[in-house]
């Protein structure tokens, strides 16, 4: 690969991957050494192998296992779609959330929530159809005046339409007092309880996902050049946009119907790789794969540690976190234009 | 629909000439939207008029009992007058002394202890509060009041429904904020119970009482709370075999349990039956936990597991919990000692009705 040379980050793609890698591996061992519970690290790494006593095996195996993972999966696909997203939108500051996304599946939850489900027993495709739905609506919404394919109205658009979906799930949740209190508990992003059976029902869209987007990755980092040179080279702008979006779409969508929405994990990790490794779209998007899931499991672990014996869920930590980052880069950092 | 006419904007947005046809969708969509909102409301304020005069012909059936076996009003009335028209007597609220009325017949509540008190001394209310969680009354209470006047939440009450109500008196909680107050008590003399020093604030039975008094119908309440007491009694003496069980009560969600604070009437009752609560559920400060860790269940593995649902469908509910392998592993689980409760009721409900409700969930789940 040569785009090495080309980098303005200041590591070259392969320490950076290691340098996220080893990162990774250090939020994967806290994740499964640090819990809310008697289990502490000692224990769990006893339990790890294989010699340890019954609760030890049940907090590791059935608990913060399955959590870790769905933490990765969750992790790595609002990582993809936060890079993917800002290349597209050539806009440092977008964040899957504008596009509609995050509101969609939020709506869908609360209908089905208002038509007689619980937050125990929703289905995951719920949110997917929703977060698509959303996307869907924000990009035809983008295109109502049918000039070009302009990435800033297609955030404001987004934002546009998630305010209006926003207040739709209010209207609902202020006529119907049960569904509010239900969807207190879905409104705040969690990975706890969470297990293999959800992370399997989100599998294939997420891989559906990934397939879309290293599809258009090439054409987006043309894309990156400017519209002239992408077409020049051969490339369908407004299909590759469309289909990166769809992409995009489909991980968040996947993500919020697994663990509920999380703010500023795709928004504060490109901003990350971007820091390693450059803006190329090619590069940020390897290394958004592998701190996405470090970001969201370092959360999870300081969310249990915060207020035992209860637990923080992971939404709030993330936002805790993400918020003053997103603040510091901003204030420290001219943005860089993509 | 909306999702409909979404895809619609799609295709029909990539054609300029077509944009005003999108503007109309767009307006329509909007319309709809709000003339299902105002359909919505204008539902309820015809339903609001309508139980109005209904639960109005139950309140002064409800005194015209009452004047059949007065109640001794308080040396203060004047004994010349109608105690409806100008008989007040002076009793202290959280908010000072206030003046009410000795025997007030519309009644408006805020809040299931007041609510389920009135009820029980046989004054059904004019307008009540929302219970926790829910549109109307607690479903326990469903049968008492009929299409009692919803005047919203307590957090967030139409003060103009309670206007046209024409309260004389307004019972609200102890935890009334003092704004809230002000402008209820411009609309009728409201009472907020005073917790004295050294009285606990979850005391059912002296909030009881003190509604009571307010009511004018002191004389009415002890047999009440005898015929609570009484259940408790024969209640015991069947759960011989268990004493000493211990009892948690939660509700349940995917990321782990909330648990109920243990000094609720809920836990005075199970407490009153012999039956034991874990620690952590009377250390609790508000009404439940927070999402307590799936990692920590050993402090609620108890015998009997209560399972609050707000979602008629319990079953459901539990269905989905039993998915998770930490709440299979539960004691109570294993012993199929697992019971779904309404949520309303064991909640938020309070008072001497509530009471024997909640004691007839228990008897119903633990009486073999």
């Amino acid at each position: 690969m040569g785009y090495q040379e080309a980098a303005t980050g200041r590591l070259r793609l392969l320490p950076a991957l290691v340098l996220a890698l080893i990162a990774l591996v250090i939020a994967i061992g806290a994740s499964l050494a640090i819990g809310g519970g008697r289990v502490g690290p000692e224990r769990a790494f006893a339990a790890l192998l294989g010699h340890a006593d019954e609760e030890a095996r049940f907090v590791l195996a059935e608990l913060r296992l399955p959590r870790t993972v769905t933490g990765i999966v969750v992790g790595s696909a609002l990582g993809m779609a936060g890079a993917v997203l800002q290349s597209t939108a050539r806009n440092p500051l977008a964040e899957p959330g504008l596009l509609g996304v995050s509101a969609g599946a939020s709506f869908a939850v609360v209908v089905s929530i208002a038509l007689g489900a619980s937050t125990g027993t929703l289905h995951t495709g719920v949110a997917i159809v929703g977060a698509l739905v959303g996307c869907l609506l924000a990009l035809a919404a983008a295109h109502l005046r049918g000039v070009g394919d302009d990435p800033v109205r297609l955030v404001l658009a987004g934002v546009a339409l998630s305010s209006m979906l926003g207040s739709a799930s209010s209207l609902l949740l202020l006529t119907d007092q049960r569904t509010r209190d239900e969807i207190r508990f879905w409104t705040i992003g969690a990975i706890a309880g969470r297990g293999f059976p959800v992370v399997l029902d989100i599998l294939p869209t997420i891989a559906l996902g990934i397939v879309v987007i290293l599809l258009v990755v090439r054409p987006l980092a043309a894309l990156a050049l400017g519209e002239q040179v992408a077409r020049s080279l051969g490339h369908r702008v407004r299909l590759i946009r469309i289909a990166a979006i769809v992409g995009v779409a489909l991980l968040v969508g996947s993500a919020t119907a697994a663990a509920g929405p999380i703010g500023f994990v795709g928004l504060v990790v490109p901003f990350a790789a971007r820091a390693l490794v450059g803006p190329d779209v090619r590069r940020t998007l390897l290394v958004c794969t592998v701190l996405g899931p470090v970001m969201i499991l370092l959360a999870d672990v300081l969310g249990r540690m915060l207020v035992r014996p209860s637990e923080l869920p992971l939404g709030v930590v993330t936002a805790f976190i993400g918020a003053p980052v997103l603040v510091a880069v901003v204030r420290a950092h001219r943005l860089p234009s993509l | 629909m909306d999702f409909v006419s979404g895809k619609g904007f799609l295709f029909m947005g990539l054609q300029l000439r077509q944009q005003r046809w999108v503007a109309l969708v767009a307006l329509i969509c909007v319309a709809a939207l709000l003339v299902s909102a105002c359909g919505e409301t204008t539902d309820s304020s015809a339903g609001a008029s309508s139980s109005d005069s209904s639960s109005e012909v139950s309140s002064t059936a409800a005194t015209s009992g009452e004047r059949a076996t007065p109640t001794s009003a308080p040396a203060t009335s004047d004994s010349t007058a109608t105690p409806e028209e100008t008989g007040t007597r002076t009793i202290t609220t959280a908010y000072g002394e206030v003046e009410f009325p000795s025997a007030p017949e519309r009644i408006v509540t805020f809040g299931d202890l007041p609510l389920d008190v009135s009820v029980a001394l046989g004054v059904v209310p004019v307008g009540a509060s929302a219970s926790r969680g829910a549109d109307g009354v607690a479903a326990y209470m469903q049968s008492h009041v009929g299409d009692i006047t919803i005047i919203g939440t307590s957090a967030e009450p139409n003060l103009e429904t309670i206007v046209q109500l024409e309260p004389h008196v307004i019972l609200a909680e102890a935890t009334l904020q003092q704004e809230r107050y002000d402008s209820l008590s411009k609309i009728a003399p409201t009472f907020v119970p005073k917790i004295e020093e050294g009285q606990s604030r979850f005391d059912w039975v002296a909030l009881t009482r003190a509604y009571a008094e307010v009511l004018g119908r002191t004389a009415e309440v002890d047999p009440l709370l005898t015929e609570v007491e009484e259940k408790i009694q024969t209640l015991a003496e069947q759960l011989r075999d268990q004493q000493g069980a211990s009892v948690t009560v939660m509700r349940w969600m995917p990321q782990g349990p909330m648990v109920m604070n243990g000094n609720l009437i809920t836990g005075q009752l199970l407490t009153k039956l012999g039956l034991t609560l874990p620690e952590f559920a009377m250390g609790i400060e508000g009404g439940h936990s927070d999402v307590l860790s799936l990692e920590n269940l050993a402090e609620i593995d108890t015998d009997w597991l209560f399972i609050a649902t707000l979602n008629a469908d319990g079953q459901a509910a539990l269905e989905a919990a039993r998915e998770q392998p930490a709440f299979e592993r539960l004691r109570a689980n294993q012993a199929d000692q697992v019971v779904t409760v309404n949520g309303q009721l064991w909640s938020s409900a309070n008072g001497p009705l509530a009471a024997m409700a909640i004691l007839d969930d228990i008897e119903q789940a633990m009486v073999k």
